[in-house]
């Protein structure tokens, strides 16, 4: 399917912007034309090339990036604030040219090997896209999709709402909120920036009706006060995904904006986004499915199986068995529903004892002082392992150890209760993620 | 100006008091830490090398190494009891 063809009979007609953003307003008249703003440079990029475009949510950026995937590239989307890794990023993934202030500059890959899934894609004659992996277990892993299979999803209508894009162009979770939004007649509000104070601004001043975050980024929001000082009364949907949600954090959501509906989001960059339904709108429960996806629960982890999963990554073995994906998350079941509540390859074991650390930093908030906690296991001689817990204050409060110790005694058993506990900051990604 | 045998047997009698819930006249330098009669557990002892650490960095200005095997191989002399732990970390004192 051309992609612009598609978009432009779907919206005949409707010359309302389909983006807004701190560049203006866009509509699908002005990405036809502004389409043509590349066309000298992009008539050298051959179908199947690999193009890395530097860009955000803006207009020729994204009339780059839907004119690029007509002409059948395989689209690397990245963004400036990733700027230190970007030769990784080209390496990893073949790039052989680069869009960057959108100027067109052609790689030198004499020499580099050919990959079998880019000579796979190019048989196809299949548009393709590449999505990085976030590191958390060694350097970030290219993740190859069939960009015809990435946009299979979208054939189905679903209601057009006004929708935040709180994630970024390098995010498989950014694009599909922008494409599920074009093609369904939305609109995208493009914060200026990604901060609880200007994105509560952007939601009020734009009617936003979805809005889409990080629970770290919603806890941000919790404690700027952003939902008590200024009335949201178009918004309808608040989805929260990419890192595991605490209950409390859901609680004290659902008080602070009583007519919104809380709903779980869960994909993987590997296997695309799923249909996610939950259980209730202070539920952590969610059932996972739509069409082509197949789900299993094997020694408590949840495996998924995916019509439109990625073809493969391009700097690591296929992590697929028989189609199946391993997804590291071990979870609870309750009939169709799981519950995530935690990372396979992050339990940790004292003496024996297995604890997950994010039943530590779920413990760890039950603080009202703490803001954010980060729970892992340090190698030792004695237990194997002991447990270590970094606590940042809220803005204002001032933690104790001691007392913070005594906090953990008293809802954990001895053993699993955190050995040494830091006070300090939290790293958090560019993509509003706990690190 | 170093700190003496003395101040810092007082420092690990009150942090294995702390640790068991113990008055700290309760604890003396022959208090065993490993081994038969031993009165802290495996989660005791893992905070009491901690704390060790941490004091033995701020205080003594010197490193306390007990993750290390070289380290676990004394660590029987060492950690035998209360006495023996503050005479090491004393002796870890630059000269």
């Amino acid at each position: 399917m051309r992609i612009l063809e598609g978009l432009g009979s779907r919206n005949a007609g409707n010359h309302e912007p389909f983006l807004i953003g701190p560049g203006g307003t866009l509509s699908f008249s002005d990405v036809s034309r502004s389409a043509g703003d590349h066309a000298g440079d992009l008539s050298r990029v051959r179908p199947g090339d690999v193009v890395a475009l530097i860009g955000d949510f803006d207009g020729p950026t994204i009339a780059a990036m839907l004119r690029l995937l007509d002409a059948g590239v395989i689209l690397m989307p990245l963004t400036a604030g990733t700027r230190a890794d970007h030769d990784y990023f080209f390496e990893a993934g073949r790039a052989e040219w680069v869009i960057d202030g959108g100027r067109l500059e052609r790689r030198n890959v004499a020499g580099v090997a050919s990959v079998p899934l880019i000579d796979e894609l190019k048989a196809r004659r299949h548009p393709g896209i590449i999505f990085f992996s976030s590191g958390t277990t060694g350097r970030p892993k290219a993740i190859l999709h069939d960009f015809n299979n990435f946009l299979a999803r979208y054939a189905v209508p679903r209601p057009p709402l006004r929708a935040l894009n709180f994630l970024l162009f390098d995010h498989a979770g950014g694009i599909n909120t922008m494409l599920h939004t074009m093609f369904n007649g939305g609109v995208v509000i493009v914060p200026s920036e990604r901060t609880p104070e200007t994105i509560g601004a952007d939601m009020a001043a734009h009617a936003v009706e979805l809005l889409p975050a990080t629970p770290t980024f919603l806890r941000m929001m919790l404690l700027s006060g952003v939902f008590d000082s200024t009335a949201f009364p178009a918004l309808r949907v608040v989805t929260y995904g990419t890192e595991r949600m605490d209950q409390g954090t859901l609680d004290r959501l659902c008080a602070r904006l009583p007519t919104v509906d809380f709903r779980q989001t869960y994909g993987l960059s590997e296997l695309g986004v799923f249909q996610v339904r939950s259980k209730a709108r202070d539920s952590l429960w969610m059932g996972i499915g739509g069409k082509g996806i197949e789900t299993r629960v094997v020694d408590g982890v949840l495996q998924i199986r995916s019509e439109n999963r990625m073809l493969g990554y391009m700097n690591a073995p296929s992590p697929f068995e028989d189609g199946w994906y391993d997804t590291g998350d071990i979870v609870e079941q309750d009939g169709d529903f799981v519950k995530v509540v935690g990372r396979a390859h992050e339990i940790l074991n004292v003496g024996g004892l297995k604890i997950l650390p994010g039943e530590i930093e779920r413990v760890a908030l039950l603080e009202p002082d703490v803001l954010r906690a980060k729970a892992y296991g340090v190698a030792n001689p004695i237990t194997g392992q002991h447990i270590e817990v970094i606590c940042e204050s809220r803005p204002g409060a001032e933690l104790d150890r001691r007392r913070l110790m005594a906090h953990f005694r008293a809802h954990l058993q001895k053993q699993l209760s955190p050995h040494r506990v830091i006070i300090g900051e939290v790293p958090v990604s560019h993509r509003f993620k706990q690190k | 100006m170093s700190v003496s045998y003395d101040e810092v047997e007082k420092y690990v009698r009150e942090e294995v008091a702390s640790l068991t819930n113990r008055d700290a006249t309760a604890v003396g330098p022959e208090t065993v830490l490993v081994g038969t009669n031993r009165i802290v557990d495996s989660a005791d002892l893992v905070m009491l090398l901690l704390s060790a650490e941490e004091y033995t960095r701020e205080k003594l200005g010197a490193v306390f190494d007990w993750t290390s095997d070289s380290a676990m191989s004394e660590a029987r002399s060492v950690l035998r009891s209360v006495g023996s732990l503050a005479r090491h970390l004393t002796d870890l004192q630059p000269a």
